[in-house]
């Protein structure tokens, strides 16, 4: 089997696996599962930021609270339909992040690190404490439950769609990866003097990047809080922007799969653990160093290897 | 006044804290271009060994305080060897390094959280609760040994960075390590010694700080946060501009939640960070930073 029939094969055989799971899961497996997905979304975004143009990004949860939040007023003060509220939470992710960029991207390496954290923290500090008329502060905002026909849309209706918009997503970063602006924004990572030597216009390329990187975020939020029929900052606090980050790491960065897979992985871990809360912390240190010791590409990176040793293709 | 001036001194503790994280990350970055995003568990660490060895009252208190910079320089020693220095020796991106140690952070804020059941917990005040009276004015003996040491171990390390052998070489070993080792630098031993350093600074900022910040095991992070923001706004990689940044961050942020609106503090600290950080990259006292 060649290695690019042994991963169609591959991908097959998981999809199919997404696609029946609500016919056999069990309990609480639904809500892991969502949740897991939105996780995926979530890292997704952030790998178009730190995957591709190698920048930091530890404020990935203040897009999440922005098209959240969206979503929580445009129902609860404007009675609009949630697929309104959805939309205009993540265009406004998305101008968040475009009026950002403008301060965020004169900043490199760690110094960005700083930015974006104190952009999240920002934003959260904004919901939690800032606004209260609006946002309810730490208490937060209920939602109704989403209603289509007149039948209440339960676990499975959220999982397909999480699901869809997950392999759209996959489908964006793939688009942008392999397009001018994709193979720019490598270059930006691998040496941004030499790429500006090539003709890439570093600042317009990553403000694309942070763009698309809070449009996809935004749009995890907004499932996040519906899925939850709740919006409180808890959800959008800064050890979540580093559990989104950490998703990245793990699944690997700069393959689109493998960071929906590591949000998956990473935010069903995050929620199986909720009942041993203590073990949290300890939890995410050595997953995060295990993987960087032992696995420096990530869950992909692994699987790249072990498919190349299985399809007969020689270790580079 | 009396309200102001307390404003003022406990600006300028909490800031002088904030500058000490600060300069723990200095020591680090200068030798290895490496920010430790452990620092706040290092200075928990000292935090906790000041409840455990000179609060508790089972040894005596010298021994206490020997004990104070002895636990954070195991756990310095224990994030650089098993974390951060196999990546660095494996060439790995230097933003791996940086994931290393939070990696290793999240492990010990994870350890002593599952030990202490993240409850908080209070200690003792070292110099007893009687105030120092000036005149009209009286100061806290906390805050007195809290800017009197941070002040007194920001020069040492300033003196120790430039005027000594070890030093220079601790700083040469950060701007250039090939022609560091070339010149017969241990680069090993270097990182080594910097971590140690930074772990000692850490822990101590840990310990005085205890009373003042509310001690848990997840008081690393808003530490680590804070403390950046503290480097970054006076000019990273010089130690006293860093104590500096620290000490304005601290005055901002104390003066503001006093007279202006608590409720809005954090987020305006953030933004102003995020428009200084954008139009002043090098830190409002605009020295040369690093590569």
């Amino acid at each position: 089997m060649n290695t690019k029939k042994f991963k169609i094969f591959g991908y097959s055989i998981v999809l199919l696996f997404l696609l029946i799971l609500p016919a056999f899961a069990k309990g609480n497996v639904m809500f892991l599962a969502v949740l897991g997905l939105i996780g995926g979304i979530a890292a997704l975004g952030v790998n178009i930021f730190f995957g591709y143009c190698g920048q930091v990004n530890f404020g990935a949860a203040g897009f999440m609270a922005i098209g959240g939040y969206c979503v929580a007023f445009f129902e609860r003060d404007l009675h609009t339909p949630y697929l309104l509220g959805l939309v205009l939470g993540i265009v406004a992710s998305g101008l968040v992040a475009l009026l950002v960029s403008l301060f965020l991207l004169r900043l490199r390496h760690f110094v960005l690190g700083l930015g974006t954290t104190a952009f999240g923290l920002a934003i959260y500090s904004m919901f939690a404490k800032g606004f209260t008329a609006y946002t309810h502060g730490e208490d937060g905002v209920s939602l109704n439950a989403l209603h289509l026909f007149g039948i209440q849309a339960g676990d499975k209706f959220f999982y397909y769609v999480a699901l869809i918009c997950t392999i759209l997503c996959i489908w964006i970063s793939h688009a942008v990866r392999n397009s001018r602006v994709g193979r720019g924004m490598v270059a930006i990572a691998e040496n941004e003097v030499a790429a500006t030597s090539m003709g890439v216009d570093i600042d317009h390329y990553l403000r694309i990047a942070l763009v698309l990187n809070g449009l996809l975020d935004g749009l995890a939020g907004g499932l996040l809080v519906k899925y939850l029929n709740f919006c409180s900052p808890a959800h959008f606090s800064l050890p979540y922007s580093i559990l989104i980050f950490i998703a990245v790491v793990v699944g690997g960065a700069g393959s689109a799969l493998g960071a929906a897979l590591g949000g998956i992985i990473m935010f069903t871990i995050n929620e199986v653990l909720t009942p041993l809360a203590l073990y949290h912390t300890l939890a995410y240190g050595v997953i995060l160093g295990a993987i960087l010791l032992f696995m420096p590409d990530g869950i992909a990176g692994g699987i790249r290897t072990l498919s190349h040793r299985w399809s007969g293709v020689s270790r580079r | 006044m009396e309200f102001f001036l307390l404003v003022l001194v406990s600006g300028i503790s909490i800031g002088s804290v904030w500058g000490l994280t600060g300069l723990a990350f200095t020591a680090i970055f200068n030798a290895s271009r490496v920010i430790n995003f452990g620092g706040g568990e290092v200075a928990m660490v000292g935090a906790y060994a000041g409840g455990l060895f000179v609060f508790s009252g089972i040894v005596p208190i010298p021994v206490g305080l020997l004990g104070v910079i002895a636990m954070p320089i195991v756990a310095g020693f224990f994030m650089n060897r098993v974390f951060a220095e196999p990546l660095v020796k494996r060439k790995a991106p230097v933003i791996s390094s940086v994931l290393a140690t939070l990696a290793a952070a999240l492990i010990i804020s994870g350890v002593i959280g599952l030990i202490t059941k993240f409850q908080y917990f209070q200690t003792g005040l070292i110099f007893g609760t009687k105030p120092i009276v000036l005149g009209v004015f009286s100061i806290s003996r906390q805050y007195t040994a809290i800017i009197v040491s941070v002040v007194g171990l920001a020069f040492g390390y300033w003196f120790f960075l430039n005027k000594t052998h070890l030093g220079l070489g601790l700083q040469a070993a950060g701007i250039d390590p090939d022609m560091a080792s070339q010149v017969g630098i241990n680069m090993v031993r270097m990182r080594d010694l910097a971590w140690v350093v930074s772990s000692v600074i850490g822990g101590i900022a840990g310990f005085l700080a205890a009373p003042l910040l509310i001690a848990s095991a997840v008081m690393g992070l808003p530490l680590v946060v804070y403390g950046f923001i503290g480097a970054v706004l006076g000019g990273f990689g010089y130690p006293l501009a860093t104590l500096a940044g620290g000490i304005i961050l601290g005055l901002f942020v104390q003066f503001f939640t006093a007279y202006i609106s608590p409720a809005h503090t954090d987020f305006l600290v953030f933004l102003a960070l995020m428009v200084i950080c954008a139009y002043r990259p090098t830190g409002i006292l605009g020295l040369k930073m690093y590569e």
